[in-house]
């Protein structure tokens, strides 16, 4: 009899719980808002690069370089540097991302230790904006740019086109020319003569907006 | 006790049997038409969102990132003859730290019946950010904020039948968004009948 009862009482009760669910169900609703964010990214990349010595320098050093498969650094190796000792670099830089781009001086670390940056010195200049278009080729900046004449021993260059202040924007696909001159200003110690120095230049990327 | 269960499974044969016989003998040759009419409920719960809806970004000078919304899931009551939509979407593209959007959007109650909307929920559908309300803030695995979204309080508001209610939504991308990623989020909002 106690069966019968608790089980009638439990029926009554799921019976209850499944009408107050329905008509819960039926007396509330709901409507929604959907977002979709999607985030850009920004990649200010070497699309070309050139590293110009005198015939001096050739004489007695030899230098190498390359560019990181992300586009981001340069990577100079240099031997038998002396207090007199200089090159040019020369780098395309293209706005490969979707939003506009700071351009910045590039951040110089060495190999084997950052102190070696006390050694040098450094000087650049920008030209630029430039269309994804330009052709770069017939560009005074760029095209026939040569050592001792446009850029100098000294640090200075000879362009009739203003060098651009930094920093200034790169918008998506645009371009822009930045020349270094890298001197070796003091003499390097006597145990590291002979050795191979590397020089990482790398390309900040910053938002413009 | 044995007798009484073969009487009452002798009953259930007899009873199968016949009805087996009946459908037979019915299947055969008789069409039986009938009409039913069901009830339905004299009152109807339903708010959507109408227009106006209009969608604007913090760029000044700039345009770099972009806003568009629409409503989508098109209903009508028939009680009443109002029309809406069921769901607002929202995309941003190109966003980046520091960008916002501002999303103006309008609800109405296109039921015969008065509603009370009973809360909001805002959520990552995918699951990969959670809600911190403190924050007010969609917050990744570590915490930290990567979606604002700040919005109009709608909890405990009523909407009788026919009345609207202009609701703002911004979201605003912090400075924890990566680049290239696709963020999603859902707001709920949750009414009954008042």
């Amino acid at each position: 009899m106690t069966k019968t009862k608790i089980s009638a009482l439990l029926m009554t009760l799921a019976i209850t719980l499944s009408l107050v669910g329905f008509t819960y169900a039926h007396w509330t609703d709901v409507i929604k808002i959907n977002g979709h964010v999607k985030m850009a990214h920004i990649l200010i990349g070497i699309k070309s690069e050139k590293v110009l010595m005198s015939g001096d320098v050739e004489k007695y050093s030899n230098v190498t370089y390359e560019v990181s498969p992300d586009e981001h650094t340069l990577e100079i190796h240099s031997k038998n540097l002396r207090p007199c000792w200089y090159i040019w670099v020369g780098l395309v830089m293209q706005n490969q991302g979707t939003l506009p781009g700071k351009i910045k001086p590039p951040e110089y670390s060495y190999d084997p230790s950052d102190s070696w940056g006390d050694y040098f010195e450094t000087t650049e200049y920008f030209y630029g904006p430039y269309p994804e278009n330009t052709g770069f080729g017939n560009l005074e900046t760029w095209g026939k740019v040569k050592i001792n004449e446009q850029l100098q021993s000294n640090g200075t260059v000879i362009f009739t086109t203003p060098s651009t202040p930094t920093p200034f924007t790169l918008n998506p696909t645009e371009k822009a020319v930045i020349w270094i001159w890298i001197h070796c200003k003091l003499d390097i110690p006597d145990d590291a003569q002979g050795d191979t120095i590397t020089l990482y230049l790398n390309i900040v990327d910053d938002i413009a907006v | 006790m044995k007798d009484k269960i073969l009487v009452i499974l002798s009953f259930i044969f007899i009873a199968m049997s016949i009805t087996g016989f009946t459908y037979a003998q019915w299947n055969d040759t008789i069409v039986i038409r009938n009409t039913m009419t069901f009830g339905y409920w004299n009152d109807t719960l339903s708010m959507g969102f109408v227009e106006p809806l209009n969608c604007v970004d913090n760029e000044v000078t700039e345009n770099v990132g972009e806003c568009n919304c629409h409503y989508a899931d098109y209903k009508i009551d028939n009680r009443t003859g109002m029309d809406g939509y069921n769901t607002t979407i929202m995309i941003i593209n190109n966003g980046y730290p520091g960008y916002e959007v501002h999303c103006n959007l309008t609800l109405q109650n296109i039921g015969t019946l008065a509603l009370h909307i009973n809360r909001t929920v805002i959520s990552d559908p995918t699951s990969v950010l959670t809600w911190n309300a403190t924050l007010s803030a969609l917050v990744d695995t570590g915490g930290k904020p990567i979606l604002n979204i700040n919005m109009t309080a709608l909890e405990c508001k009523e909407l009788a039948s026919g009345e609207t209610l202009k609701v703002q939504i911004r979201v605003g991308m912090t400075q924890n968004t990566e680049q290239c990623h696709t963020y999603r989020f859902q707001v709920r909002i949750v009414y009954e009948e008042a």
